[in-house]
C-alpha cells in the first residue's frame, strides 16, 4: 500500500505542486510567527543581555526595563560606598524628540551610560566606547535609515543639539521601541535635561534623573548581602539581579501586548487554511481514484490500510512541503534582517515543531479525505 | 451440507436500495463445490452479477443464507467478511480493474502483500503467476501499456497468486474480442484447476462454456 500511496502522490504533478505550495507556506508562517515571537521576546531584553553588571538597582515597583520611576544619580556614590561593590555606574534610559532631514519629528531612546570603565559593551572596543566625546553616540547599524544617517561619522542632531554616529552596533534594537541611542551620561543630559540642575549647568548633577544604578561585585557570592545592604541603605530601592530585570521586561511585553496569542492566532489561522487546502487536495485525489478504492476493499484489504495509505500520502506530502517551507522561512529570515534589522533564527526545537504542524495538519486532513473511501461500496467495482 | 461443499446459497432474495419494487434476487439458490467451475449464465439484467456479490459477501441478501466452508455470511461482521475475501476469495472484474499507477507485478503483488505473504514471497509468486499467464516479459508495465488482454490475465494472475478457495469472475471475457476472450476464459479455468480452486463465473458469454464444469442459468434472480 506505501507503493500506492507513494505513486498516488506523484502522479499528477500540478496536484502534487499545488499541495507542496499550500504546506510551505503553512511551515513557513509557522516558523516565521514563531521566531517573531521570539525575536520580540529576546529583543525586549537585549540591552539587559549587553550588560555583565550582576545587580540592577532602580526604584521600587519597577514596570520593566524602560518603565521605571527615576532615581537621583547621587545614589551611584552610595551604592559604591557599600562593601562589597567593586564598581557602580548610572544608566539613564530618556527619551528624546529629533527631526529627520526631511522635518519629521521622531522619538529616539538615549540610553546615557558611562563608556569608561562600563558595564554595557554592545560588541563595541572599549577604546571606541570610551572615546565618545560629548555628542557622539553608537547606534544599531539596521537604525541608520531611521537616524538619517549614513554610517560612522554622519553628523545631525538631536533635539536641536549636535548629535554624530561614533561606532555601530549590531542587534541592539529591540523591535518595539523606538531608536535606541547608546551614549555617555554626559550626552545624554545635555540631549535631555530633566532636572533644574542639568538645565542649569548641562551636565549630569547630585539630582540627575537615572534609571537604574549598575553595580560590578567584588565577589559573585556577596550578591545577596550587597543587594540587602543597597536597600538598607536606599530604603525607596529595590536591588534586582540581571536575571530578574530580563524577566520582569519580558513578561511586561508578553503580557501587555499578547503578542504571543496574536502571532499563535496567525498561525493557527494559516495552518488551519493549509488544512483545507491539503484536505480538498487529497480529496479530489481519493474521488478520483474511487473506484480503486471499491476494487481494494472489494479485494478484502482492510480499512486500516486504506487509512495507512492516505496517512502515507499525507506524510510525503508533509515532509516535501516541509523543505521548500524552510526555504521559504531562510530567505524571510534573510531579508528581515538585512531590509530591517530584524533579526531572528530559527531554532532547531522551532524546526520540528513546525515539521509536526505539517505532520499533524496533512494527516489530518488525510484522514478527512479518506472517509469516502472507507465508506464506499466495494461491489461498485462490479458495476460495469 | 455435503462434504466438499464450499458455497451453498439458499432461496436469496434481494432488493437494490433505490428499486422500487423490482427483486434482482428472487429466491437464488445454488452449491458449489471445492474445486468446481460454475458458470452463471443468464441475459443482462438477469441477477448474475448480483448474485456474484452475494456469494462473495458484497451484499447482504434480505432474505437467504449464504454459507461458505459451512459459516454463515450473515453471521460475519464487516470485518470478518473483509478477511475471508482476502484469504479465501479471488476476484475478476469485466474491466479488469487493475491499479492504474501500480506495475502488472506490483498489481499482483498488492493483494498478496494485504494477506500478509512476505515481500519477496509475494513477488515470487507474482512473478510465477503472471509467468504461467504468458506475462513474464511484461511484468513491469504499466497497465496502460498492456492490450485488453494482457490487462485480463493480469486481473487473473492478481485473482489466482493467492491461492484463493474460489474465484468469483464477473463478465471476464466481456471487454475483450472473441479471441483474447476465449484465452482469458481457458487461462482462468486451467490454472484454477490446477490450484484445485473453485471459480464462479458471471457471464452471457456461450465460449466459457466449454471450460466449466456446470453450467447454471439465472433468469429472472433465479437459478434454473
Amino acid at each position: 500500500m506505501r507503493t500506492l500511496a507513494l505513486r498516488y502522490v506523484f502522479e499528477d504533478v500540478p496536484r502534487l505542486i499545488a499541495s507542496l505550495a499550500g504546506i510551505a507556506l503553512v511551515v513557513a508562517l509557522v516558523l516565521v510567527q514563531g521566531g517573531i515571537y521570539s525575536a520580540f521576546v529576546t529583543s525586549s531584553t537585549l540591552l539587559i543581555d549587553e550588560s555583565d553588571a550582576p545587580i540592577w538597582v532602580a526604584s521600587r515597583g519597577m514596570s520593566y526595563l524602560e518603565i521605571t520611576l527615576p532615581v537621583p544619580y547621587g545614589w551611584v556614590k552610595k551604592v559604591r560606598a557599600i562593601p562589597g561593590v567593586a564598581h557602580a555606574e548610572p544608566l539613564a534610559i530618556r527619551s528624546a524628540i529629533r527631526q529627520s532631514s526631511a522635518g519629521v519629528l521622531d522619538y529616539v531612546r538615549v540610553i546615557g551610560f558611562e563608556p569608561d570603565g562600563s558595564s554595557l559593551h554592545l560588541g563595541v572596543a572599549q577604546q571606541t566606547l570610551a572615546a565618545m566625546k560629548l555628542g557622539d553616540f553608537a547606534a544599531d547599524a539596521a537604525q541608520l535609515p531611521v537616524l538619517d544617517a549614513g554610517g560612522v561619522g554622519a553628523a545631525g542632531n538631536i533635539r536641536g543639539i549636535p548629535a554624530r554616529v561614533a561606532a555601530l552596533t549590531h542587534g541592539t534594537q529591540p523591535i518595539v521601541s523606538p531608536t535606541f541611542v547608546y551614549t555617555t551620561f554626559n550626552s545624554a543630559v545635555a540631549w535631555t535635561p530633566l532636572s533644574l540642575g542639568e538645565i542649569m549647568g548641562g551636565t549630569p548633577a547630585t539630582d540627575s534623573p537615572i534609571s537604574f544604578v549598575l553595580v560590578q561585585l567584588r565577589s559573585p557570592s556577596d550578591a545577596p548581602a550587597v543587594e540587602a545592604a543597597i536597600e538598607r541603605a536606599l530604603p525607596e530601592s529595590h536591588a534586582y539581579s540581571r536575571q530578574d530585570v530580563a524577566a520582569i521586561t519580558r513578561t511586561f511585553w508578553i503580557k501587555r501586548t499578547s503578542i504571543g496569542f496574536i502571532l499563535a492566532l496567525g498561525a493557527l489561522i494559516g495552518a488551519l487554511g493549509g488544512g483545507v487546502v491539503v484536505a480538498q487536495i487529497l480529496y479530489v485525489s481519493v474521488n478520483a481514484h474511487l473506484r480503486e478504492y471499491a476494487l481494494l476493499k472489494a479485494v478484502g484489504i482492510p480499512d486500516r490500510s486504506l487509512y495507512g495509505a492516505i496517512v502515507w500520502q499525507a506524510l510525503a506530502l508533509a515532509v516535501l512541503g516541509y523543505i521548500p517551507g524552510l526555504a521559504i522561512c531562510a530567505i524571510v529570515v534573510a531579508y528581515a534582517a538585512a531590509a530591517r534589522g530584524l533579526y531572528f533564527a530559527v531554532t532547531p526545537l522551532d524546526a520540528l515543531l513546525a515539521l509536526a504542524v505539517a505532520l499533524v495538519i496533512c494527516v489530518g486532513a488525510g484522514l478527512l479525505a479518506i472517509r469516502r473511501a472507507v465508506r464506499i461500496d466495494p461491489a461498485l467495482v462490479f458495476d460495469a | 451440507m455435503p462434504d466438499g461443499t464450499l458455497v451453498a446459497a439458499d432461496g436469496l432474495r434481494y432488493r437494490y436500495p433505490r428499486a422500487a419494487n423490482e427483486e434482482a434476487l428472487r429466491g437464488a439458490s445454488i452449491v458449489v463445490e471445492a474445486g468446481e467451475i460454475v458458470l452463471l449464465r443468464g441475459h443482462s439484467g438477469s441477477g448474475k452479477t448480483t448474485l456474484l456479490c452475494a456469494l462473495a459477501g458484497l451484499l447482504t441478501p434480505q432474505r437467504g443464507r449464504v454459507r461458505i466452508e459451512g459459516v454463515d455470511l450473515a453471521t460475519l461482521d464487516r470485518a470478518s467478511r473483509t478477511r475471508l475475501r482476502l484469504d479465501r476469495f479471488g476476484f475478476v472484474f469485466q474491466r479488469f480493474a487493475l491499479i492504474a499507477a501500480l506495475r502488472a507485478r506490483e498489481n499482483v503483488e498488492l493483494v498478496l502483500r494485504a494477506a500478509g505473504v512476505s515481500a519477496s514471497e509475494a513477488r515470487r509468486r507474482a512473478d510465477e503467476t503472471l509467468d504461467a499467464l504468458g506475462l513474464a516479459g511484461k511484468a513491469d508495465r504499466l497497465p496502460h501499456e498492456l492490450s485488453g488482454g494482457e490487462q485480463q490475465r493480469v486481473g487473473i494472475a492478481r485473482a489466482l497468486a493467492k491461492r484463493p478457495a474460489i474465484v468469483f469472475a464477473d463478465e471476464p471475457t466481456s471487454s475483450l474480442d472473441s479471441a483474447g476472450g476465449t484465452e482469458a476464459a481457458r487461462l482462468l479455468c486451467r490454472l484454477a484447476r490446477e490450484d484445485r480452486a473453485a471459480v464462479v463465473i458471471a457471464s452471457h458469454d456461450e465460449r466459457i462454456a466449454p471450460f466449466v464444469d456446470r453450467v447454471v442459468t439465472v433468469t429472472d434472480g433465479r437459478c434454473d
